[in-house]
């Protein structure tokens, strides 16, 4: 599978007009999702890659070649990805209407900015109703976006993959990875044709000793997340999935299909191709 | 009871070609708008209007020029009519009174064909119709003339208003709990802020909100040009790049 | 989940399988049963090695020779709603500071039975819904404790893709194996599913005849599926038998050995020489007794239940057969 996308960067004073620029455009309501997203890196065996060949023993000389080949192969940052809901949040139930109503816990008023770093925070964390144990988790691969396409697209190899419920990381660590952080994504999600649009930001959980090291089985109350950009700014995704990437006849139309979508928002966002080196998977 | 004539007889295929014509366009227009996806471009449609209107053209006249003829003519069957296989074409040739629902069809063509409207309430409910009742329409350079003028008078009454708002004065007054947005975000009434602020941003806002939407002549010379380039009382720009939070996103790392 | 038996009966490339031979002494053996086809199943078998585990043993003075690692994807028809991933669990910890660009090379090198008994035991306290610790069983067998994990059926081959083209210097395609056209009777008391294995991956050969054998009798182990399947239908807590949360792992462990004994009765009576056996092979029973906790852990608490998922009842169903398939289809090339 192969991925195409484009990206806006959308200040905070935008956001809201945004919204209903492209629930116009896409003549739907704007579906507000949470999403859980752990990140994992690959790891190896610290030493063995450096392993001198000597006599081999099972192994044929060409079998020895492609062994070393793969040694040398790339390793990757992976995803795991899981949607929550407002309600998981802690004392949901209570602020449950507030929450709904405005899922922005940063007012988009810069005076009130000091509020957002969590000054007001408590500092021990309520419970909710959330279930760690049921929480569902997809893997999502993502390689470093292709080199040298001349077409004006950001464009990735991609896989996607439900995983089990709950405490994901002993398979994941079993299988080469190994926890590194995670944070939250909040925000909407529009379908304009074949066309994932994604306006969201990256929220950052309180700090709390010992949670660091492995995905937290509690969430705190949204009110104590903070955004990333501290402006609250908003970052908008549009991405098309191609299911035969090497089918050049697709892909050229799936850009088109993009920059179509990059002319009618024009007037609004200016969406263009990522850095390709800001979304490099590859572990070094 | 006398035969037809040859000339008679043309008469009556003249007039079966051209209501073959007629029935066929409006098959053709109707096929088109239940076919085809998405629907015909608006010229397709305009020429095949154009069409039927001149086969109704020639449909009336002719009727009309032989009215004479066609409304003493009386069909009985020949002893040589196959009636046993062709039962229902002969029922409908031996009708002496239309079809019920013909006859409704024909009741309100005359209706409308004899009342002439009112114009005045037309020209409320539709100045276009307004326009045919009086059988005055407007010649192109008027079209041209409307067309040149009213962007720039709705840009003007566009100006009186105060664009700053998520509502109107109208809906702040009738309560603007009652508008139904279709948006599950809670819009904020800003109102009640500008009203503290006030005193201190009476001054710009008069000059800020005018110049939300403006007008002005392209430097070409034809036609007029729109800014609609959002603009915010607090534009608050990013502090982080969209590479960095791409980047963080990816590895969880800034750098 | 009942309790299985497999048996492989190794064959040289290109010859004949033994399965010809099995059909024929469970005729013999069994001279009272009707031996009627009741049906078809199939398998695959994807078997991964850790990619520096190929590299001929060097002789630096910091190496130690390491058990070979592995990760062995498994399908069987007969639970189809998910596939199996048994992997070796990691021998070293893994460790990422942070800030720090790469794995530190002064990791702790924990030992691999805490991490394993670890997971285990992390099961009433909210181990996850498809993931359980094998019992360290390393003086038994040769290899590093492994770790099972299902996935939505959708998700098996999409992961299998994901570690032959993300995962090169660690994870190494090494062979698929299949039973294409396997066979199942019901003989008595037991399910038996006969089939010939056929390497199809790197190239094809004759692998052997497997034999899986299914004892269907009353079992504890299957009123312990009652219990959690009326208990998670919305039931009170009476839904738990009183002499089902009297039980304790060893019962269990007991039933197993007993089963177990029934079953190799079995495989003696059909009477085929030179196979191997997989019944009591380790880390089978986990997702039993993980139930058993969980069954104890409801009373007392009342939650921790892991639940059916939308599309599949039960993702455990199957985990301790496709230990016993993955333990004797442990080829080396």
């Amino acid at each position: 599978m192969h991925e195409l996308l484009l990206f806006a960067s959308v200040p905070t004073h935008q956001h809201a007009e945004l919204l209903q620029q492209l629930a116009g455009l896409t003549a739907m309501q704007p579906r507000h999702c949470f999403e859980r997203r752990l990140i994992f890196k690959a790891y190896r065996k610290p030493g063995v890659a450096n392993a001198r060949v000597g006599a081999s023993q099972d192994l044929q000389s060409g079998d020895l070649q492609r062994v070393n080949k793969m040694l040398n192969g790339g390793m990757f940052y992976t995803q795991v990805v899981g949607p929550v809901q407002s309600t998981d949040f802690a004392d949901a139930g209570v602020t449950d209407a507030a929450a709904n109503a405005n899922p922005n816990p940063v007012n988009p008023d810069p005076d009130t900015d000091t509020k957002m770093d969590g000054m007001d925070s408590e500092s021990s964390i309520p419970r909710s109703a959330y279930d760690f144990d049921q929480q569902s988790w997809q893997l999502e691969f993502r390689d470093i976006p292709e080199a040298g396409t001349r077409s004006a697209v950001t464009s990735r190899v991609m896989a996607t993959a439900a995983l089990p419920r709950g405490d994901i990381v002993p398979s994941m660590n079993a299988w080469g990875y190994s926890f590194v952080t995670e944070y939250l994504v909040e925000g909407d999600m529009f379908i304009h044709n074949d066309i994932v649009l994604n306006l969201h930001r990256v929220l950052h959980y309180p700090t709390t000793p010992g949670e660091e090291n492995q995905p937290r089985h509690q969430m705190p109350t949204l009110q104590q997340m903070a955004p990333l950009e501290k402006s609250g700014s908003y970052v908008l995704q549009a991405s098309m999935m191609v299911q035969d990437g090497s089918n050049q006849e697709t892909m050229k139309t799936a850009s088109q299909h993009l920059f179509g979508l990059r002319e009618q928002l024009k007037s609004a966002v200016r969406l263009e191709m990522a850095d390709r080196l800001s979304l490099d998977t590859r572990v070094k | 009871m006398a035969t037809l004539t040859n000339d008679q007889i043309k008469v009556l295929e003249q007039s079966r070609q051209r209501l073959a014509q007629l029935t066929r366009s409006l098959g053709s227009l109707i096929a088109s708008l239940n076919q085809s996806d998405p629907l015909p471009p608006w010229s397709s449609l305009q020429s095949q209007a154009s069409i039927i209107s001149n086969n109704l053209i020639s449909v009336s006249e002719q009727l009309s020029d032989h009215r004479d003829l066609l409304s003493t003519l009386v069909a009985y069957p020949g002893p040589e009519y196959p009636g046993r296989t062709q039962a229902n074409t002969l029922e409908q040739l031996l009708r002496t009174k239309l079809d019920p629902r013909v006859e409704d069809w024909v009741e309100r063509g005359r209706i409308a064909g004899t009342e002439k409207p009112p114009p005045d309430t037309f020209a409320i409910a539709n100045p276009s119709l307004a326009a045919t009742a009086a059988q005055k329409q407007l010649t192109e350079a008027d079209l041209a003339e409307l067309w040149e003028w009213a962007p720039i008078e709705a840009n003007e009454e566009a100006r009186r208003r105060n664009w700053g708002g998520n509502f109107t004065l109208e809906e702040r007054e009738a309560g603007i709990q009652n508008v139904v947005t279709g948006l599950r975000k809670q819009l904020e009434d800003d109102e009640e802020e500008d009203d503290e602020e006030e005193e201190e941003e009476e001054e710009d806002e008069g000059e800020e909100e005018m110049e939300i939407v403006g007008v002005h002549r392209k430097s070409g010379g034809n036609g007029v040009e729109f800014d609609i380039a959002p603009h915010h009382a607090h534009p608050v720009q990013p502090v982080v790049p969209l590479s960095d939070i791409l980047r963080y996103m990816t590895t969880g790392r800034m750098s | 989940m009942p309790v299985t038996g497999v048996y492989f009966i190794p064959a040289h490339p290109n010859a004949s399988t033994a399965l010809g031979n099995i059909t024929e002494r469970l005729r013999s053996s069994f001279p009272d049963e009707d031996l009627i086809q009741l049906g078809r199943w199939t398998l695959e078998q994807k078997l991964m090695r850790d990619t520096p585990g190929l590299l001929p043993t060097s002789s630096g003075p910091n190496q130690r020779p390491s058990k070979p690692r592995y990760m062995q994807f498994l399908s069987l028809s007969h639970y189809h709603n998910h596939g199996f991933i048994y992997t070796s669990e990691p021998t070293e910890k893994p460790f990422h500071p942070h800030n720090a660009a790469s794995p530190s090379p002064a990791a702790t090198p924990a030992t691999p039975g805490l991490q394993g008994a670890g997971a285990g035991a992390g099961v009433g306290a909210g181990a996850g819904a498809a993931t359980t610790g094998s019992v360290n069983d390393s003086t038994t067998s040769n290899i590093s404790p492994m770790l099972m994990t299902t996935v939505p059926h959708s998700s098996y081959s999409t992961l299998f893709q994901h570690f032959t083209y993300a995962c090169q210097p660690f994870w190494c395609h090494r062979l698929t194996v299949v039973v294409q056209n396997g066979v199942f009777y019901d003989i008595g008391d037991f399910r038996v599913r006969l089939g010939d294995v056929r390497q199809t991956y790197p190239t094809n050969r004759v692998r052997g005849a497997v034999v899986e054998i299914e004892w269907r009798g009353p079992s504890v182990i299957d009123s312990l599926d009652g219990a959690v399947t009326s208990d998670v239908n919305g039931e009170t807590d009476s839904g738990v038998d009183v002499s089902l949360s009297a039980l304790e792992e060893s019962d269990v462990d007991a039933e197993f050995a007993a089963t177990a004994l029934l079953i190799r009765e079995f495989w003696v009576r059909v009477g085929v020489e030179g196979a191997r056996e997989a019944i009591l092979v380790p880390g089978v029973g986990s997702e039993v007794k993980e139930r058993l906790v969980k069954i104890k852990g409801a009373k007392n608490t009342g939650g921790g239940l892991s639940g059916p998922t939308e599309d599949d009842p039960n993702p455990q169903a199957g985990t301790d057969v496709a230990r016993q398939y993955m333990e004797v289809l442990r080829f080396n090339r």
